[in-house]
């Protein structure tokens, strides 16, 4: 519960962090054009309502935590965000990974086949299961991904 | 006219015309099921092959494939979640649960029928006013405009997340994340972080597939249940059922329909805020218990996904004839259209009907049709589809993610909107995480340069007398609907932290 | 070898094949060996992306490759401008673009790429910004306009589809020139600058013609004054220009081809060779006309040239906002 409270007011500083960053960036144009609003008051105004948010939210969140009697009763105020799984973090850190290495071979060969079937190896073994399945689908959607772009589109021009 | 619309069916119902629009329906089909691609690519790229065809041929498959893009998104929406167009993310919301139980047949056939329903009854009501409704749609002021994002963006923020405050501050983030780009009223570059590619605005089409594909991808991969696998679809489902269905929930297809007949008409808001404001409805109506049903939001209403589905397809009308009557465009595909006619030597505007009849009216009259062929297209495809289900989850995931990446490369040729849907999908999956709403971002994201802009217009034009805001009627009606909408959420927020830590204080096991 | 006049396809094919072997240079015998791409920098649909398709329709009449037109969209222009400075400068990747080449770096500091990055196959057609307000203002002629103009300083209002933009900087030439101010509004657009129009939310609005062409013969629109000489075949009454109107400035909006600026010479010729058979050809010039741009061909230096006067005219200009 610990971890749940400060994931919590974790993400509301960042957002915070946010709010901030924004009035940061764009306080060079305040001033900018002749318009009646500047170019800065649409950004400043949503991150400042951001921001006046978060500290709401924070705010409520601790007062209720306080309030709470029993660790039940403290253990509900997460209201569902407990629920992280770090057991599942490699799978989406895995993915992520992978998709930046995909744009980046994909810049160098778009739409290769051999690109999604290397990228889809490497999906296997990070244990998506089951293997034989994934790896008849990747080569079934890599086919028709390559047969999609590369050929109809080719012969449409 | 009327001569003229006969003329046109007679047109259209030759065989091979009917032929092109059935072909180019289906090939909208594919195109909306497929997340990434959008029909003004798919537009773009078939007009070379259309130079080669007589002019209303060629319309007949750009038609087609607009109209039947706006029904193809359902099916990937609803059988993995993965909604194939941004205006079918709302579809997912019920969607995608009723596949879950084994009710994807009879979800995707709710879906298809409202759809046509949408569109036919939308383009019924359109074509005698055509003459009329590009008149009024260009009366829209600034002031209306902005009002009327305003307004949708916070009905929908409010009404579709599960904490009031997460809500709020996710349309906040969408909002600050469109203002990124040149200020389109003073040149001023905003928060691009120094990256030209962002000198445009955060690719929107990349942003969403992130949003809605990328991280819906990832959250299926973080559960345990990955491998789960639904039911496969028990029950046939035939026409008579269906039908007895569409007619127990007319009401909230009419409510639809309305909404995307309205909302296609107002450029820049269109059918991606239309399907959201549907279902935003028909969840109101049911936790108000209006509307009865033997299931919460989001555990599978049918009524949830038959709004959003008439409500998309609603739009078509609205957004086209102006196109059609005044040159003016109200979308990208309508744009890609409208330079299609060019070619052809055609030019679109108030001469056009007189001009070249044949072409107007049969390019209004197939847009009706294309509601039909695109209807007999997809109950085709509804089996060969359904069979999705029937390959285990995690074997799409994969394929889902190549086709997400790949479509955002498709939309502008770049592979900076790989990077932008990728760490959309990133930032989506965190949002998820923290009980964020991503369809708020979403909506944020493409109300926030209608609001904007226009807001920020309108005082320039009126040389900043915010008067204008009251002193049109529509923008007037938003204010007011508006002010009521906060009172109502402020009143529901405070008794409900009220009675909320009453009960806590008082008996803990009541939630 | 230079011109290319006969519109029947066989005859015309012929040409283009004598054209070619008789340029004489090595490189260039057999030079679209492969499809060529030209890249649009900006979204389909456009007066640029229409006028590309519309000259390169024909192609087949004038190579044997295939011409491929793609849109690299984004950044606002950037992105795709950039992607074709970067191409090999074999001849096979070129550029399509319009005056943003030369009034971009004007408004926008440091960006990555710019004019000096290309060198110009040729300029191939010509539109203007035309004034445009309603019937109901009662104006019949740009004196009537900046009569109004000068009655209320500052409060007319004139819509424009983009800042910086050569319909922009046509107004500021009218200003400029009769000593008036009046309310210039952005609108992100053509298509939105005429609805504003039309709606009567604006009293004139400058859109880049042939839009809202349909609009004026059907009297829903008035012209008032076009920003350079313009060619509208369909435009049913007289066209007053810049000049005719006494402004000094003459402002048109080109579209040229472009390919990257380490393009060696001799395919720079065949290329405008192989696009200046297309730009003088009866299929283009009747497009042209039709559609509603002035179909020209100044080939590379001559296209320099006249880039770089058009250029320095709008740098002028641009000084003057504000």
């Amino acid at each position: 519960m610990r971890h749940a409270l400060i994931q919590e007011l974790l993400v509301l500083t960042a957002i915070l962090a946010i709010s901030v960053l924004v009035f940061l960036q764009t306080s060079s144009i305040m001033d900018a054009g002749g318009s009646q609003v500047a170019s800065g008051t649409f950004p400043r105004l949503a991150a400042g309502t951001m921001g006046v948010l978060a500290i709401l939210r924070m705010l409520m969140f601790v007062a209720k935590l306080r309030t709470a009697k029993s660790p039940a009763e403290k253990a509900r105020t997460f209201d569902g965000m407990y629920d992280w799984n770090w057991g599942n973090m490699h799978r989406i850190v895995a993915a992520t990974v992978l998709m930046v290495l995909y744009i980046f071979l994909f810049r160098l060969v778009p739409f290769a086949p051999l690109t999604f079937t290397f990228i889809f190896l490497v999906f296997l073994s990070f244990g998506v299961r089951p293997w034989k399945r994934l790896l008849i689908s990747t080569v079934l959607s890599s086919g028709f991904l390559t047969i999609l772009f590369v050929y109809i589109v080719g012969i449409v021009r | 006219m009327t001569s003229h619309i006969l003329a046109a069916f007679a047109d259209i119902f030759q065989p091979m015309s009917f032929a092109f629009l059935f072909v180019g329906s289906a090939l909208g089909l594919l195109v909306g099921v497929l997340p990434g691609l959008s029909s003004p690519m798919a537009l773009a790229i078939l007009i070379p092959i259309t130079f080669g065809m007589e002019p209303f041929s060629a319309f007949m498959i750009l038609i087609g494939i607009y109209v039947g893009t706006k029904t193809g998104g359902a099916f990937a929406a609803i059988l993995i979640r993965t909604p194939g167009t941004p205006a079918a993310a709302a579809t997912a919301m019920e969607g995608f649960p009723m596949a879950q139980r084994g009710e994807a047949g009879r979800a995707l056939a709710i879906s298809i029928g409202s759809s046509f329903l949408g569109g036919t009854v939308s383009w019924m009501v359109a074509v005698p006013l055509v003459g009329v409704i590009g008149l009024y749609a260009v009366r829209i002021s600034s002031a209306d405009l902005a009002m009327i994002g305003l307004m949708a963006l916070a009905a929908v923020s409010s009404l579709s997340g599960r904490d009031l405050l997460k809500g709020l501050m996710s349309s906040c983030l969408g909002l600050i994340l469109a203002t990124v780009g040149l200020d389109e009223l003073t040149g001023t570059p905003r928060l691009t972080l120094g990256y030209y590619q962002m000198l445009g605005g955060i690719p929107f089409l990349a942003a969403i597939v992130g949003l809605f594909a990328i991280a819906t991808v990832l959250v299926d991969m973080s559960e345990e249940a990955v491998n789960a696998k639904p039911p496969t679809n028990r029950g046939r489902f035939n026409l008579i059922s269906l039908m007895r269905e569409l007619w127990s929930m007319r009401k909230q297809l009419a409510v639809g329909t309305t909404i995307g007949s309205i909302l296609g008409v107002v450029p820049g808001v269109g059918s991606d805020t239309a399907g959201w404001l549907s279902f935003a409805y028909v969840k109101r109506q049911i936790e108000k218990g209006f509307l009865k049903s033997d299931r919460k939001i989001g555990e599978g209403v049918p009524q949830g996904l038959a709004a959003p589905e008439a409500a998309n397809n609603a739009v078509t009308g609205g957004a086209t004839i102006p196109m059609l009557t005044l040159g003016i465009p109200g979308d990208g595909s309508t744009a890609i259209m409208l330079g299609a006619l060019m070619l052809f030597g055609l030019q679109p505007g108030p001469l056009f009907f007189h001009e070249s009849p044949d072409m107007a009216y049969g390019i209004l009259i197939a847009l009706g049709v294309a509601n039909l062929t695109t209807l007999l297209a997809a109950v085709l495809l509804i089996r060969p589809f359904t069979a999705v289900l029937r390959i285990d989850r995690s074997m799409l995931l994969g394929s889902v993610l190549i086709l997400a990446l790949a479509g955002s490369f498709a939309s502008t040729n770049n592979t900076f909107e790989m990077m932008i849907a990728l760490s959309f999908g990133v930032l989506g999956y965190l949002m998820h995480r923290f009980g964020f709403s991503i369809p708020a971002v979403a909506l944020g994201l493409i109300l926030g340069p209608v609001i904007e802009s226009n807001f920020r217009r309108a005082l320039m034009i009126s040389r900043g007398d915010a008067m204008v805001f009251l002193t049109s009627p529509i923008s007037l009606i938003c204010i007011i609907l508006l002010t009521l909408l906060a009172g109502k959420l402020l009143y529901d927020f405070v008794s409900k932290s009220k009675t909320q830590s009453e009960t806590q204080n008082n008996q803990p096991t009541n939630k | 070898m230079k011109f290319i006049t006969s519109s029947i396809a066989g005859v015309a094919a012929l040409a283009a094949a004598v054209a070619v072997s008789f340029s004489g240079a090595s490189i260039a015998q057999d030079f679209p060996s492969k499809p060529i791409q030209i890249i649009n920098a900006f979204a389909p649909g456009g007066a640029t992306d229409t006028a590309i398709r519309g000259l390169t329709k024909m192609s087949d009449n004038f190579i044997n490759q295939p011409i491929v037109i793609d849109s690299v969209t984004g950044g606002g222009g950037v992105t795709g401008i950039l992607q074709a400075s970067r191409a090999k400068p074999d001849g096979y990747t070129l550029l399509v673009a319009d005056t943003v080449m030369t009034t971009l770096p004007l408004f926008q500091e440091n960006l990555p790429v710019s004019a000096e990055d290309f060198r110009p196959i040729g300029v191939f057609n010509l539109r203007g910004a035309w004034l445009l307000a309603r019937p109901s203002k009662g104006w019949e002629t740009l004196a009537d306009f900046v009569a109004a103009a000068k009655e209320r300083p500052g409060e007319l209002t004139v819509g424009v589809p983009a800042l910086s933009s050569p319909q922009h900087l046509a107004v500021i030439a009218i200003e400029d020139t009769f000593d008036v101010d009046v309310n210039i509004i952005p609108y992100g657009g053509g298509a939105p600058t005429m609805a504003a129009l039309l709606g009567d939310q604006i009293d004139a609005g400058m859109p880049g013609a042939p839009a809202g062409l349909d609009s004026v013969n059907a009297g829903e629109a008035v012209f008032l004054v076009a920003s350079t000489e313009l060619e509208l075949v369909k435009f049913k009454g007289d066209m007053i220009s810049f000049p005719e109107a006494g402004i000094p400035h003459d402002l048109g909006i080109w579209a040229a081809l472009w390919a990257p600026k380490d393009t060696p010479d001799d395919v720079m010729a065949e290329l405008a060779t192989i696009f200046g058979g297309m730009a003088q050809s009866d299929d283009w010039t009747n497009f042209a006309r039709s559609y509603g741009v002035t179909p020209i061909w100044k080939p590379l230096d001559e296209a320099e040239a006249y880039i770089g006067a058009s250029a320095k005219s709008m740098s002028d200009l641009a000084k003057l906002i504000k």
